[in-house]
Formats: structure tokens, sequence, C-alpha cells
């Protein structure tokens, strides 16, 4: 074998391994931002459906089942706003007096609130390193 | 001769493919003591274990007035008589620690590779009350809070002595600890950092923030919003609620690991908990 075909093979080896390491290796915010993409490719869908609902009317009972689904994901990652716990409780309170149109209005905010603490977690899965101090 | 040179390149590099991209606490204690030196050059690093009373002259003198009659006490008092009370089966908290209990806060949290998780005090107490066939207490306060302000006092000018093994595991609870403490989150998007490193000793409302250095060598403490003494887990979801972020459970792992990160980060300082705070 050549020098020159040595030094191929040692890059060949090395190189592939050198590039991973360049590449984002914070195996908590990969798997938060896989997670993340299969949940905002699911909320996408979801809005979708609710979206071509809105035009006429949007079921309550969809709109919780959304809610609950989302609280799941919103917990699962360990971002829940104290928030928005009571305002999904006075949200069911509203729905159980038959109040449906205020129940939506909550359920709506309660849903959005989920969704933006997901993606807090997602940015601070990719982020949080920005508040630590760096030595001079 | 080549060879051997593309072969140390080849481990070389390959080492730095895997090296975490992270440093390690010992770095992290570094950085942390030279960011709290550039930001308060007049104190000393034993200072820092009394909090923001180190830093205002006026909060401190009404701190020491309060210390003349430490309010924390009685649950001192009380917390000695729980310790001292045995359990069903005629053992005692002292059957389950290194010396008998005393003089030992100093060592928690630890990282239990049996367990391979982060142990802190209250829940050593409470695993030692369930291995001798008596209920856990609750987490947080009362009596708990009491047997661990006693535990405390015996470990009064013990320095917080908190180790990460070299073992995978304790390091991941170390960095997942980490990655706690400077997470925005909640409402308000908040870091325990945010508060406790960038914005220590400005004023929040009618408050000056502490610096995240030192503030778990006075803990359980005495705080006059509780009117009681509680726990530094009491306090972690205590602020999670202020930034409106849903707390986690006391003991569960997330306050566990923090807890770990937050007090290696004072290794070193004195215990003089319980301490009094507003």
């Amino acid at each position: 074998m050549t020098k020159i075909n040595k030094l191929r093979l040692v890059l060949l080896l090395t190189v592939p391994v050198v590039l991973s390491a360049c590449s984002d290796n914070d195996d908590a915010a990969k798997a938060v931002n896989s997670t993340m993409e299969q949940e905002q490719a699911h909320s996408k869908a979801v809005n979708q459906e609710a979206k071509q609902t809105t035009s006429k009317e949007v079921h309550l009972q969809d709109l919780m089942h959304h809610v609950a689904q989302a609280k799941r994901h919103a917990e699962m990652h360990g971002f829940v706003w104290s928030t928005t716990d009571a305002l999904v409780e006075k949200g069911y309170t509203e729905a159980s007096k038959g109040n449906e149109k205020v129940a939506k209005t909550i359920f709506q905010e309660a849903k959005l609130q989920f969704e933006l603490s997901m993606e807090q977690a997602k940015y601070a899965a990719q982020h949080w390193q920005l508040l630590v101090p760096e030595d001079d | 001769m080549k060879r051997k040179i593309y072969l140390s390149l080849a481990v070389a590099c390959s080492m730095t493919a895997v090296a975490p991209s992270f440093a390690d606490p010992i770095t992290d204690n570094e950085t942390v003591r030279t960011y709290f030196a550039d930001v308060f050059p007049e104190l000393a690093i034993e200072d820092y274990v009394d909090g923001v009373y180190a830093i205002d002259q006026n909060l401190r003198d009404q701190w020491l007035q309060i210390e003349e009659f430490p309010p924390y006490e009685d649950a001192v008092d009380e917390g000695k008589v729980l310790f001292d009370t045995p359990f069903a089966n005629g053992k005692s908290y002292a059957n389950c620690f290194d010396n008998e209990g005393v003089g030992i806060k100093q060592n928690f949290p630890y990282f239990d590779m049996e367990k391979n998780k982060v142990v802190t005090l209250e829940l050593a107490i409470n695993e030692c009350r369930t291995h001798n066939g008596e209920q856990p207490l609750d987490y947080g306060k009362g009596a708990i809070a009491y047997i661990s302000s006693y535990m405390a006092s015996t470990s009064s000018g013990e320095l917080i002595n908190v180790t990460v093994p070299d073992n995978a595991a304790a390091q991941a609870a170390y960095e997942d600890g980490k990655e706690f403490f400077y997470s925005r989150r909640g409402q308000l998007n908040m870091a325990c950092a945010t508060c406790h490193m960038a914005s220590a000793g400005k004023r929040l409302r009618a408050d000056i923030l502490s610096p995240a250095l030192g503030q778990v060598s006075h803990f359980p403490a005495f705080r006059s919003k509780w009117d009681d003494v509680g726990t530094i887990q009491r306090r972690y979801a205590g602020c999670n609620t202020q930034i409106r972020s849903k707390p986690f459970k006391l003991q569960s792992e997330q306050y566990r690991n923090l807890e770990y990160f937050h007090t290696y980060m004072s290794n070193g300082l004195p215990i003089n908990g319980p301490g009094t705070r507003k």
C-alpha cells in the first residue's frame, strides 16, 4: 500500500467520526427535537382538522381531546406552565355548566399555552448552555 | 514513524468526537466562582453562605437581630426529639446513617451507585422510615424538615463535600441538574440562573436576589413567609411557581438532580443551617 493510500485510509476512518462530533451532539436536544417534530406534524394535522371544523363549528369534545393530548405531551417534557392546569379545570367547569362558548375560548387558550410550553422545552434543550457563564 | 503519526491522529480525532460537550463539575465550580468574584469583588468565598445578607448591610443588620433569637430553634429541638424517638421495631434514625446521623449533612446529596439515583437527606430519612416499617413523612415541611434541621445543626461548620463519582449515571444526574438550573421555563420564561446568576444582587421588586453560590448551606431554612422551616426542595417548588412553571413533586428525579448540581456548586463552603430568610 502506498503512503498516499495509507493517508486516505486514515482520513476515511476519522473524518466521519469528527464530522459527527461537529454536528449537534446533544442527545437530549435531538430527542426533544425528534419528538417535537412528530408533535408538530401531529399538531398541524390537528390544527388543519380544527380549521376545517372552525369554519363551521369547533366541537367542544374534539377541542377537549386536543387539549388532553397537548397536556400529555407538555407534561412529558416537564415544561408545563402553572397557569395552564387552572385554565383546563376552568374550561371543564364552564363546559359542565353548559357554557359551551366560554369553555371553547378557555380550552383554546389552554391548548395554546401547552403548545408554547412545548416550544419552550425545545428551545431550552437546544440553548440552555447560553446562560452558563464562560471563563474569560 | 509516519504510521505512528497517522494512528495518533486517528485516535486523537476519535477522542475529540466522543468527548462530552460540557465542562466537568470541577471546571463548572471554578467558572461559577470566577463569575461571582467579578460580580461581587468585595465578597470572600465563605461570605456566600449568608446569601443576600452578605451583600446588603441594612438587610444584614436586620438578619443579625433576628438571629439573636433564632426562629428555627424550636424546629431543631423538635427534630432532635423525633430523631431520637425509636421506631416501633426499636430501631431509630441513628441506625440508618453513618456516624449515627450526626455531622453528615455536608455529604448530601450523594449518588447511590446501587440505587442508581441521587439520594438527598430527606429522601434518606424517609427511606430509613420505610425500611423500618414506618410510614414516610410528607416532604417539604413539618416533621421531615424538623429532623433535617436537627441533622443540619449537627453539621454546623462542616464543609460541603458533595462528590460526582467517575460514573456515567452520576455524571448524567449532575448534568441533568445543571440543565435544569440553566433552562428557561414557566410563563415568565426564566431559569434558576436568570435570577440567581445573571441578576444576583439586583432588586426584584422589594427583594434582592441571592447568588446561587452558598444558597444550599443554610437549608432547611426558617422563612418568614412560611412561618416555619422548610426544605430546599420546597423552595425550588416555590421558585418554579413564582415564574409560573408547574412545580415538580418534591423529591422527584428532576429536583433531586437539581439539588445535586446546586449543592455541588457550593462545595467547600461551611454548613450554617438551619438559617433564617425572609
